[in-house]
């Protein structure tokens, strides 16, 4: 269960601002053996991508110009072509508030910045662990 | 620390630095602008991201508190005030000298304490307007309430109406220890996860929609369910309208979306063919245009490591050096061959191409490099209590990077020189009749091959007098130099090094860059420095550079059997020398160009040969150049060269290099200007032993 049974050649998505940040998070998925990546720097461009062309998950940041983080995955989860993707969101802190909030908006996981290839992987195996039960769950 | 991510931050951090500054200085004239606000928040926010995963723990700290004082800012819960700007520009002083500290390998040290404090107190309201930092703190007896902390607890419950829903509770906490309260932990998160979907995951409704997980298809019956389930059939108690507002917001779009999906019969894969969603998607998103022309901006720009900018350009030069060379052997073949002529020309044309592309490769606008100059005008004018609108035009003007580089410090030397020495206090200024409030302007102008970068402003002017004396005080020149110098050339002596016209060292134009300084980096860019003065109305001191540090037009000359170079930008033209209008004055050999205009006379064959060139016994030929007539046995031609530097000479010396001929002999490039200053320096008389004295000084 969990990660080891994620495919790792699902397409990611990579949300971010800053380009330093998108490089260490590509860094550290490719360390736990993902290899297909996407970029885009706030929530519009990623939208635009995630339209383009399918992917399997989306690791955001939170803070974001043009289009927040948490707006992003509100029109990922209000749109049916694709809500059924997972978030991870980054943050910069985990306060309760905010996270609560992303909860109520549909996110599958959260990361404190700065963060570990074992910390992701933490976060990446509980986010999956949930979607292969509500997959086994039927 | 990792040196990869390392050099992927600083640029970018240096970016976020200088745009951040800029911002700033904006909040002061427009401090309610919640754009520029949320962008310098931001600034602090990513620079601090980045620094986590550097380890780079002080400069952590440091942004943390910046970014905690603009988070309050940015949600009005404090008004930002002339303190807080203050505070924010020192502020990103310590974040730049922190970045330099990274560059160099180190991992930062604290910021210091006294600000650190200062911006927290600030951030944390205790600090009113006007309140020096030493000053007493009113505003300490009754410190605005600290946000109030409160806690949300999520649970899932029957609504009033006997259906499931969710249950989101906010209590208030007087506890004000925020880490504790307001930390979610990951068992929380779970909890609240399997409060919000029971053992389902996010985005996944039901069984029915396992299948379609990896898939793209989605029935309008799924969609709804997620929307009843998610936002629909509001639980009771919401006490938190904060929260509720936007949900039930977000919920009547979902709504609206979900009515405007296709009928249900449509369960096709939509991933490939445009579908009725994308159009939904797109309301969602209303700014998608403008982002999208952003985006193609971006992804035009590619970024490449300057090292390996320059390793072509090298290689470009060496391309120029060997077409001098094949267009040289062609030459002397004895017969005309239509074909190699022919080849020659298009490996020339060809040659040049690349050169001006390459050349391209390295502009940068000016906008770079007068990026920070407000905010030096701004520290400047209120330490100094003068005031100065700042002018800057050109900033799109392109020039090489080198220069841009190179150019930051200079900039900043002059405008806070400027603002020291030339400008003058309003009362001053209001006494002479001038406006109180006085002009600087920056601008940078494209000349053809060149680019002129112009500081001017309107204050008192540079006094001739004073500064021969100060000169002479200092020992920079003797009393005896100083009654040959014109008037021009004694308001130049303010570029020697060891003059500096205040006794001490004033924080604004002491920063280790002295006028010096300028005026050397000028001239190792092959730029020209000029300065034009008028007692009352103000200076403007314009450097002109050429458009491109690669290639350097140079004009090869002979001085008996010897071969030198100088470059054709210093030279203003050819003439021949006629006995008649060379001229003694006081020690020095001049000669008349016209009616108005005498300049000194650089003998080249007694400064390189210890031996005068002979008029009359010799060939003799003058090359005029803006500060004096070179004197040579012939003029050969010109030729566009690629410099090599020299790093074997001594610091003082009359050459700025060497470059290769045509003919592929090694041949040294003359430096006009110092060859001038030499002789203005030490008359015309000097022996080339005293010269070599003062080379080896």
């Amino acid at each position: 269960m969990g990660i080891d049974q994620v495919d790792k050649g699902i397409h990611i998505l990579v949300v971010d601002d800053f380009s330093t940040m998108r490089r260490i998070v590509r860094n550290l998925l490719r360390e736990l053996g993902f290899s297909n990546f996407d970029e885009a720097e706030d929530g519009v461009q990623a939208l635009q991508k995630l339209h383009g062309r399918p992917f399997d998950f989306v690791v955001s940041d939170w803070n974001m110009p043009n289009m927040q983080g948490i707006d992003l995955l509100r029109a990922i989860r209000s749109d049916p072509q694709l809500k059924h993707i997972p978030v991870l969101m980054v943050t910069a802190e985990a306060k309760r508030e905010n996270i609560l909030e992303a909860a109520q908006a549909g996110v599958n996981g959260y990361i404190v910045k700065p963060f570990t290839a074992d910390t992701l992987k933490e976060k990446l195996d509980s986010v999956f662990k949930r979607l292969q039960a509500a997959q086994g769950g039927q | 620390m990792d040196m990869e991510i390392l050099q992927d931050y600083l640029p970018e951090a240096r970016e976020l630095l200088e745009k951040a500054q800029d911002d700033t200085l904006r909040l002061e004239s427009d401090p309610n602008n919640d754009e520029v606000l949320a962008s310098v928040f931001r600034a602090f926010h990513t620079l601090k991201g980045g620094a986590g995963f550097l380890e780079a723990d002080h400069l952590v700290s440091w942004t943390h508190h910046l970014e905690d004082l603009l988070d309050k800012l940015r949600s009005h819960t404090l008004v930002i005030n002339g303190s807080m700007i203050d505070a924010i520009l020192r502020g990103l002083d310590v974040i730049d000298d922190m970045l330099q500290q990274l560059a160099c390998g180190e991992n930062p040290g604290p910021g210091p304490e006294e600000l650190g404090q200062l911006i927290q107190e600030l951030a944390a309201g205790k600090r009113a307007e006007g309140v020096s930092v030493n000053g007493p703190i009113e505003s300490d007896a009754t410190p605005s309430p600290p946000p109030s902390e409160s806690m949300l607890l999520v649970s899932q419950r029957p609504t009033v109406a006997g259906e499931a829903g969710l249950f989101l509770e906010r209590t208030e906490s007087a506890s004000s220890s925020e880490t504790a309260a307001d930390e979610i932990t990951d068992a929380e998160f779970e909890a609240t996860l399997d409060a919000l979907y029971g053992n389902k995951a996010p985005g996944v409704t039901n069984a029915s929609d396992s299948e379609h997980l990896n898939s793209d298809e989605i029935s309008p019956e799924e969609f709804e369910q997620v929307l009843d389930q998610m936002y629909g059939k509001q639980a009771p108690g919401y006490e938190q309208p904060a929260l509720t507002t936007p949900v039930s917001a977000k919920s009547t779009e979902s709504e609206q979306a979900a009515a405007e999906i296709a009928p249900p019969t449509q369960s096709v894969s939509t991933t490939t063919s445009p579908s009725p969603e994308v159009t939904n998607a797109s309301k969602v998103t209303p700014p998608a245009r403008s982002a999208a022309a952003a985006q193609e901006a971006a992804e035009t720009t590619l970024r490449v490591d300057a090292a390996r900018l320059d390793a072509v350009m090298n290689q470009v030069g060496e391309l120029v050096l060997l077409r001098n060379r094949l267009s040289s052997a062609i030459g002397s073949l004895g017969e005309e061959n239509e074909d190699m002529l022919r080849i020659a020309r298009e490996v020339d044309i060809t040659v040049n191409d690349i050169q001006s592309t390459v050349m391209r490769l390295r502009m940068q606008p000016c906008k770079r490099l007068f990026q920070q100059l407000p905010r030096v005008v701004r520290d400047a004018s209120r330490q100094l209590g003068k005031e100065v609108t700042l002018e800057i035009v050109g900033e799109d003007v392109e020039i090489d990077k080198a220069v841009v580089d190179a150019l930051s410090g200079p900039m900043t030397h002059l405008l806070r020189n400027s603002l020291d020495h030339g400008v003058e206090s309003p009362a001053d200024r209001q006494a002479a009749g001038k406006a109180r409030s006085a002009k600087i302007r920056v601008a940078a102008i494209h000349l053809g091959d060149k680019v002129r970068i112009e500081v001017s402003d309107d204050g008192r002017g540079i006094d001739s007098q004073f500064v021969t004396r100060k000169a002479v005080d200092k020992g920079v020149i003797t009393a005896e130099q100083a009654a040959r110098l014109s008037e021009q050339e004694a308001v130049e002596l303010i570029f020697r090094p060891g003059f500096s016209t205040n006794d001490q060292v004033t924080d604004i134009s002491g920063r280790g860059v002295g006028m010096d300084v300028v005026k050397e980096t000028v001239r190792k860019l092959r730029g020209r420095l000029d300065i034009e003065t008028k007692p009352g109305l103000g200076t403007s001191i314009s450097m002109e550079f050429p458009l491109t540090m690669a290639v350097l037009p140079v004009l090869y000359l002979r001085l008996r059997r010897e071969i030198y170079a100088l470059p054709v930008s210093s030279i203003e033209s050819l003439l021949d020398i006629q006995e008649n209008r060379i001229h003694r004055m006081s020690g020095r050999s001049v000669y008349r160009v016209d009616g108005t205009e005498v300049i000194p006379m650089v003998d080249l064959g007694r400064l390189l040969h210890d031996r005068p060139l002979r008029l009359g016994s010799e060939p003799i030929e003058g090359i005029l150049t803006e500060r004096g007539l070179i004197m040579v046995s012939e003029v050969l031609g010109n030729e566009d060269s690629v410099v090599k530097p020299i790093d074997f000479l001594a610091e003082q010396n009359w050459y700025q290099g060497a470059t290769i001929s045509g003919k592929g002999n090694v041949v040294l490039i003359l430096d006009a200007g110092a060859l001038a200053n030499h002789v203005i320096d030490h008359g015309g008389d000097s022996t080339i032993i005293n010269i070599s004295c003062k080379g080896a000084a």
